[in-house]
């Protein structure tokens, strides 16, 4: 899931959904570094409040939590502003979203 | 560790246009195989071709890709326009490579081809066996000088044809564990009896194509490789479908490495018919070598990708022997504090080949996002 915020900054989201597999949804949130200012993953509640946060922290994802009865979301950790970005993916990125 | 000989590697040649690659580093490598649908389908190019590998002294064989007629036939198929037709149509056929090869096989496979549908175990009686290994044998010996002797330029030099240096014998598909596998085992397994029994001087080698699962089932996995062994063929290739070395798991690999010391303790030759890194590190539990194309091919599943694919660009990462995509590597650069071609070179490859593609500056993160 990938979103950018409307203002002057237009701040872009990406958000990795996945119901089990954290190590996977961390590497996919990684290279999504590239293209986003912030890299989120997302997970059931249950399992979201479960992981050990240190590897999430230390690349800068954020983790959320999902309620998937009440679907409310929580921001379990939050993610730093990526390092990673490439203006040419983020450019592109928002090109397509404004269109 | 034993010392034991370097890993055989051969190329495949899934195109021409690999040619070129195949022919700069022909010194690293043992031999070359062709698929008999390149030859049917650019057979001029593909017989130069051979010459070339041979008279460098490297190996050259044909895989006559019997089990693509074990399958659905919808897998060797492709639209092209119905020239029957006074209007443009199109029409979803066999491939005319395949038609030719079915053609030159003969029975059963030209006649379930005739009739529109793959060919199955039951089709294969003891006298269609034998015919059949007989023309898969005679294909691979002649295909060659026949195309020799139909070129009016080449006719002279139809006796100097070289023969393959080895010619498989014909198989398919296992789908293990699904229904039916025990019947295809068992015709693979006629199939390769009869196979090493024909006359014929260029050596013979069989083919044991099967689904990865069995490797789950060692036991039985390590009665197939025995049943296999005791057909007298002398080598043998292993086609576990899709198994992919960078992902297999362990219990997989220990039974495809028991596999393979069972075929070398009992004297046999064994290659991965599609390998990389990982066949060259089991030469040391027995491996003679492996296959693979230029650039890719380390793994492959006998069901082929259908429609228009685009390849995956992946870059080849030498110290750890993988490749990985092109997004991946650019994450790891910045991670790594590369910002130039000078830091690429140092710390990660300096092969000619990156040094040839890799200069400059990657482009930057812009200012202002």
């Amino acid at each position: 899931m990938y979103g950018v915020a409307p203002g002057e900054e237009a701040r872009t989201v990406a958000v990795e959904l996945k119901l089990r597999k954290w190590q996977k949804a961390l590497q996919q949130a990684a290279l999504y570094q590239l293209c986003s200012d912030y890299s989120y993953v997302a997970m059931p509640k249950h399992v979201a409040e479960r992981l050990e946060p240190k590897a999430f922290s230390a690349a800068g994802i954020g983790i959320l939590a999902v309620d998937t009865t009440s679907k409310a979301v929580e921001v379990v950790l939050p993610a730093i502003l990526s390092t990673q970005a490439k203006g040419h993916y983020i450019s592109a990125c928002k090109k397509m979203l404004r269109r | 560790m034993p010392d034991t000989p370097r890993s055989e590697v051969f190329l495949r040649l899934g195109s021409h246009s690999e040619k070129q690659y195949v022919k700069k580093t022909f010194h690293l490598f043992s031999g070359v195989l062709v698929g008999a649908n390149l030859l049917e389908s650019t057979p001029g190019a593909t017989v130069s071709f051979a010459l070339n590998v041979l008279s460098q002294n490297k190996a050259f064989a044909i895989d006559p890709m019997t089990y693509t007629f074990g399958m659905d036939l919808d897998y060797i198929k492709s639209e092209t326009i119905d020239r029957t037709k006074s209007k443009r149509t199109m029409k979803f056929s066999l491939k005319r490579s395949f038609v030719k090869l079915a053609e030159e096989f003969g029975n059963p496979v030209s006649e379930a081809v005739e009739e529109a549908r793959a060919v199955t175990p039951e089709d294969f009686d003891e006298e269609t066996t034998e015919q059949f290994c007989e023309s898969i044998y005679a294909y691979q010996a002649e295909r060659m000088r026949t195309y020799f002797d139909a070129d009016i330029q080449l006719q002279e030099f139809s006796r100097e044809c070289p023969d393959p240096s080895f010619i498989f014998a014909p198989y398919f598909y296992i789908p293990y564990p699904h229904a039916g596998w025990h019947e295809w085992r068992d015709l693979n397994l006629k199939l390769a009896r009869t196979f090493a029994e024909l006359d014929g001087e260029i050596e013979k080698h069989g083919v044991i194509c099967i689904d990865q699962k069995i490797l789950d089932d060692s036991a039985r996995w390590l009665r197939i490789c025995g049943a296999f062994i005791d057909t007298g063929l002398p080598v043998f290739w292993l086609w576990l479908s899709p198994l992919n070395e960078e992902k297999v798991n362990e219990t997989r690999l220990t039974a495809l490495a028991e596999g393979i010391e069972a075929f070398d303790s009992a004297g046999r030759k064994v290659y991965n018919m599609h390998g990389g890194y990982l066949s060259a590190l089991l030469s040391k539990r027995g491996l003679t070598g492996f296959s693979r194309g230029v650039g890719y091919g380390e793994s492959k599943d006998v069901v082929p990708v259908l429609g228009v694919v685009v390849p995956t660009v992946n870059y080849h990462y030498p110290p750890l022997h993988i490749r990985t995509s092109i997004i991946d590597v650019e994450r790891a650069l910045s991670e790594l504090e590369i910002f130039d071609a000078d830091d690429f070179h140092e710390k990660v490859c300096d092969c000619t080949v990156c040094k040839g593609v890799i200069a400059g500056r990657p482009q930057e993160p812009s200012p202002v996002r």
